[in-house]
């Protein structure tokens, strides 16, 4: 199993790095929106930027879910690969976790980017790493449900309105979570988002096995 | 029995696409089903292939669900449209698909690949080849772990000559041998020795064997 999780996320590694305006895409986004974060924090006389910050940054990154939904599960459906996958004796829980893996990645490197770039521009400090800390836990509560969603839409005619939506909405407790613990300056804040997304991770793959299935 | 539909029924939505089919194939087989366009021909390969599930009814592949992974380990599917990667060579494709099925490596089908003239274009992006040489690609994918049961629909759309020629040849040759091929056609003559069915609005009906 782990053997084929490795060959699917290393052909959809090749295919990002062949791909690159999607992924760009995705990167510009990233940058542009966090200039505009680390430009207002760095102009608005804001005493604690951290709750703005960790607003700014929480959202971007439900953003960049979205895109990443797009580039996995819905991707293999538009190429017409999906069904290649499907007739091959791979398990869909295998080919789930492939995809949720390479959300996970692309996340994550996403994050980071909108990070350095906001903390760049603005030039604020304290804080900083502690609310990276915690947008980067996220990550994988909102990989999972990226990936979840972009398996679901494969079957949704209305997919550009739906696939956001539903991610928005299965969204709303880590986002929630993550915001109340802004001011609470406790890195074990951090590890509880990131179990509760390894948990998510875990009952999105067990219901991808059905949704994929057929 | 290789291949078996018991009483199968399909749907997707309205009304039935498959209506009550029963067929089965042994090893060694082959079977042509033809008719129009829309009759239902890629639906029975679709179900053969574990792709989609009956609504009623079973498909079974050496005696199993063919939705099971024991099953699709038993049968290569050469579908309309090849599931190919554009952005990745023919190499890549083939050895990723090949990985799939447990094979590090494209030993199986090298031989088939001289045939069917594709060294030369193993190095070239999919994205590149014309949609016969795409056919002849995924004819390959197919083939990658060598299995007893081979599906393929609408099997010369899009080849030339000579693929047609070594399309024939290989069915042939592969049925006695033993490998089960289950084809379909929109034209009633499929240039092959084969037990032919006829397939109207949702019923097989058999023409010859």
């Amino acid at each position: 199993m782990l053997l084929q999780v490795r060959r699917i996320l290393w052909k959809d590694l090749k295919l990002e790095a062949r791909n690159l305006p999607e992924l760009g895409g995705a990167a510009i986004f990233s940058v542009a929106s966090s200039s505009l974060l680390g430009f207002s924090l760095s102009r608005l006389p804001v005493r604690d930027p951290l709750p703005l910050a960790g607003t700014g940054l929480v959202l971007i990154a439900l953003f960049l879910s979205v895109f990443t939904s797009v580039m996995t599960v819905v991707r293999e459906e538009d190429l017409g690969t999906l069904d290649g996958v499907r007739m091959s004796p791979v398990e869909p829980v295998t080919f789930f976790l492939a995809k949720l893996l390479l959300t996970f990645f692309l996340l994550e490197i996403l994050i980071t980017l909108s990070f350095l770039t906001t903390v760049g521009l603005s030039g604020w400090t304290e804080g900083a790493i502690y609310l990276y800390s915690l947008v980067a836990s996220s990550g994988v509560y909102l990989a999972s449900i990226s990936a979840l969603s972009s398996a679901i839409s494969v079957y949704l005619r209305a997919r550009g309105v739906l696939l956001p939506t539903m991610i928005l909405v299965l969204s709303l407790p880590i986002i929630q979570e993550t915001l109340s613990f802004l001011t609470s300056w406790d890195y074990s804040r951090a590890v509880i988002l990131a179990l509760s997304g390894l948990l998510f991770s875990l009952i999105a793959s067990w219901l991808a096995g059905y949704i994929l299935e057929v | 029995m290789l291949l078996e539909f018991r009483d199968v029924w399909k749907s997707f939505g309205d009304g039935y696409v498959i209506r009550g089919i029963t067929l089965s194939l042994d090893r060694g087989e082959l079977v042509a089903i033809v008719g129009p366009n829309g009759s239902g021909k890629t639906t029975i390969l679709r179900l053969a292939s574990g792709l989609v599930a009956p609504s009623r009814g079973e498909v079974l592949v050496g005696g199993r669900d063919a939705r099971s992974p024991a099953a699709k380990s038993l049968l290569g599917y050469v579908p309309h449209y090849p599931p190919l990667y554009g952005d990745l060579t023919v190499r890549e494709n083939l050895i990723y698909y090949a990985g799939l099925y447990g094979y590090a490596d494209l030993s199986n089908v090298q031989s088939i690949l001289g045939e069917l003239g594709l060294d030369a274009f193993l190095d070239r992006r999919v994205a590149e080849l014309s949609y016969g040489w795409r056919k002849r690609v995924d004819m390959v994918r197919a083939l990658l772990h060598d299995p007893p049961l081979l599906l393929i629909d609408e099997p010369f759309s899009g080849l030339d000559d000579a693929g047609r020629s070594w399309l024939i040849e290989f069915l042939t040759h592969s049925v006695s041998e033993g490998r089960t091929v289950l084809i379909t056609s929109p034209r009633a003559d499929v240039e092959l020795e084969a037990r032919v069915y006829e397939i109207r609005e949702g019923r097989l009906s058999a023409v010859t064997g």
